[in-house]
């Protein structure tokens, strides 16, 4: 409280607060009953207690403990090598199966493309050099007239046109072809 | 009788359409000298197409035309001819005693490679007409013209003849369907000089010629009966058949002996198809690696990839058709195929009894490496095992199974691979039947030879014949004989009894020294 404003309470105080303040003022400090000295030994002495101690030991036993639990009983240790495992693998079932169903119409039109490889085509007749599958489609549908003819040049005689190399090699007979092999010449 | 067997191939429609337009060009340009040059063509086109129409329509629609449905008809003239002692002396293939160690496919090349004078069209047209006139209109210099430069190569092939056996070198277990049958045709022109050079002995009377020529056709059709391939097998067949009508000519002549046992001792059925079928069975693992892989069990991830990367080098090199998808898309084209085929493959496996649970862990690869695997070969047995039967109790069977894969691959219900690479094999062996009616129908004729000489006349039914009557090949039953009077007709109904133009009628005239022949009918 301030100086100013304790001048001004005077003022403002009554009798009766007058005799109060005067009974106060009257009153002496009594002397103090508790030893500084005593208090802080016996918080010293309350410092001093074994509970905490055992408490935190306890708790570095228990890490002490786990530590060595671990050194003592650690995994034991790995090589590393290189092994094939043989881990059978489930189709992609699912997938696949869906697959022409979902197939796009572009992937279809492929599949599908590549399904009419059996449309027949020209006879072999056609093709004096026709591969035996064409030849043999030929000749079982319309017969031996389906066989190649020798080539022939209007009005000249028949020419027969030989393949190529290995054909003509193909052509001769096995001691011949061994000969020719095995002295160098093809 | 006549069988078309020249090496030509017959003409096209458009080829047919082509000549007559130019015909009628020409006709037009003679006879209308007025018709202005732009209308000609078009005027030449509508003559020509009128006359195609005429010629395929018109002829089967006349009344006076002769009906469709009528037996493959054979005039033979015969002549009574006892069997005289020895009755083998004619044999119509090598006696051992005749044949020499080696292989004659070496000689029939050379024999081919003899023909110093290569056939020309006019050649062909020659042959064809020679070996088609009937054996007393036969011009013995026009046959020697067309033989001259040819000599050496018949002897050759006389002397391929006498040779044991014949291996024909296809490497077609290397080869597969790559190998080269570049000597067929060769082969076809040999045999068909061969039977003008048999023809002109029969006419001649020179009977040991001609029998020893004849062995020379019967050995050769025999020959290529021992190659790998179906196709050498049927040009074997049709030579034979060639061989055969050089037979009819020589019944048709008085005096000719008697070849009853000759041709009963040929073996029948003459060419049985076994080794080329077998060939032909086994075909495509000679030609697919992964399909042998496949088989062996081995079901590798790329296994597919791997198939239809062959499949494409087939492509590549001709022997299968080309895909309707253009050449840079062909692989994905192929593997969404693969793809499409899976479905087909689990279904295939589960009705052979393997599990859901198995089918569902099974790898992709593999259940369409055992789906293509397994569905070919379960195709290919079902077709191929009926011609282990007698032909009489299984044809109609096995056409019976044709028609039916025929028709599933046309619902797309078979794997690609299968459809594409098995035969159809019933014209094959109606082929090779047809020579065994042929050669049963001959020793029949043979029969009633022998008989005439002996009673003068043609026997009233076939059980008055003194030798052996074989049965109809073709239908197990026996021939269908009618005599009337010096003529007789010998029927072997084709096997579906009904379809008569494909059965066989030959049309016997006995022929006496006291009987002036009149027309044929």
């Amino acid at each position: 409280m301030s100086e100013n404003l304790n001048l001004g309470d005077d003022a403002r105080l009554n009798a009766e607060e007058l005799e109060i303040e005067r009974a106060l003022q009257s009153l002496a400090p009594a002397e103090a009953r508790v030893n500084r000295d005593a208090m802080m030994f016996a918080a010293g002495k309350a410092a001093a207690s074994r509970r905490g101690v055992r408490f935190w030991q306890a708790a570095c036993l228990a890490i002490v403990v786990g530590c060595t639990g671990f050194v003592v009983y650690r995994p034991v240790r790995t090589v590393e090598r290189d092994v094939i495992v043989h881990v059978p693998v489930a189709a992609p079932v699912q997938v696949v199966q869906a697959l022409p169903e979902q197939m796009g119409p572009v992937l279809r039109a492929f599949g599908e493309g590549f399904l009419r490889m059996d449309e027949p085509r020209a006879s072999a007749a056609e093709t004096p050099q026709a591969d035996y599958l064409s030849l043999r489609r030929a000749v079982l549908r319309d017969g031996l007239d389906a066989l190649p003819a020798p080539k022939v040049v209007a009005g000249k005689a028949a020419v027969y046109v030989p393949a190529k190399k290995d054909d003509l090699f193909d052509a001769l007979p096995r001691w011949q072809r061994q000969q020719l092999t095995a002295g160098g010449q093809l | 009788m006549k069988m078309n067997d020249s090496t030509r191939p017959l003409r096209s429609g458009a080829q047919i359409v082509r000549q007559l337009t130019l015909s009628a060009q020409e006709f037009i340009r003679s006879h209308i000298p007025g018709a202005p040059d732009r209308k000609g063509p078009v005027l030449a086109v509508v003559v020509a197409v009128a006359l195609a129409a005429v010629h395929s329509g018109w002829a089967q629609t006349s009344p006076g035309a002769k009906k469709s449905d009528d037996y493959r008809t054979a005039t033979v003239k015969i002549w009574p001819q006892r069997i005289e002692n020895p009755v083998l002396q004619y044999a119509l293939i090598p006696r051992f005693s005749e044949t020499r160690k080696g292989n004659a496919a070496v000689t029939y090349n050379g024999a081919v490679a003899a023909i110093n004078k290569p056939l020309s069209p006019d050649d062909f047209d020659q042959m064809d007409k020679l070996r088609a006139l009937p054996l007393a209109e036969l011009d013995d210099a026009k046959v020697e013209d067309l033989l001259r430069d040819r000599r050496t190569a018949l002897q050759v092939l006389r002397d391929a003849a006498l040779m044991e056996h014949a291996d024909w070198e296809t490497s077609i277990r290397e080869r597969g369907y790559r190998i080269l049958l570049t000597n067929m045709s060769g082969l076809r022109n040999l045999a068909n000089l061969l039977t003008l050079d048999i023809r002109l002995d029969i006419k001649n009377a020179r009977w040991k010629d001609a029998a020893a020529k004849l062995q020379s056709g019967y050995t050769m059709a025999r020959h290529l009966g021992e190659s790998d391939t179906l196709i050498e097998s049927l040009v074997g067949i049709a030579i034979a058949s060639a061989m055969n009508k050089c037979v009819e000519d020589w019944v048709s002549v008085p005096g000719s002996p008697n070849l009853y046992w000759p041709i009963r001792s040929l073996p029948c059925p003459f060419n049985d198809l076994r080794h080329p079928l077998g060939v032909e069975m086994d075909m495509p693992f000679l030609v697919f690696d992964q399909l042998k892989e496949w088989k062996k069990g081995d079901y590798s991830p790329d296994g597919v990839s791997r198939f239809v990367a062959q499949m494409n080098g087939m492509v590549d090199m001709g022997m299968l058709p080309s895909p309707s998808v253009p050449s840079k898309l062909r692989q994905p084209a192929a593997t969404a195929w693969a793809i499409m085929e899976y479905p087909r493959a689990k279904e295939f496996l589960a009705a052979r009894g393997m599990s859901q649970h198995e089918i569902d862990n099974m790898p992709v690869p593999e259940a369409l490496g055992r789906y293509f695997v397994r569905s070919y070969e379960e195709e290919r047995d079902e077709l191929f095992k009926w011609m282990y039967l007698p032909f009489p109790s299984s044809m109609k069977a096995f056409v019976q199974a044709e028609k039916e894969f025929q028709n599933r691959a046309q619902a797309n219900s078979i794997s690609l691979l299968t459809r594409i690479l098995l035969p159809s094999l019933s014209h094959a062996r109606v082929t090779a039947v047809r020579l065994d009616v042929q050669f049963a129908a001959m020793s029949l004729i043979e029969n009633l030879r022998a008989y005439a000489a002996e009673k003068q006349v043609l026997p009233d039914s076939l059980d008055q014949l003194p030798l052996y009557v074989p049965v109809n090949p073709m239908t197990g039953k026996a021939f269908v004989y009618q005599r009337d009077g010096d003529v007789a007709t010998l029927i072997a109904p084709y096997y579906k009894e009904e379809q008569k133009k494909d059965g066989h009628k030959y049309v016997i005239r006995l022929q006496r020294a006291d009987v002036i022949e009149g027309p044929v009918k």
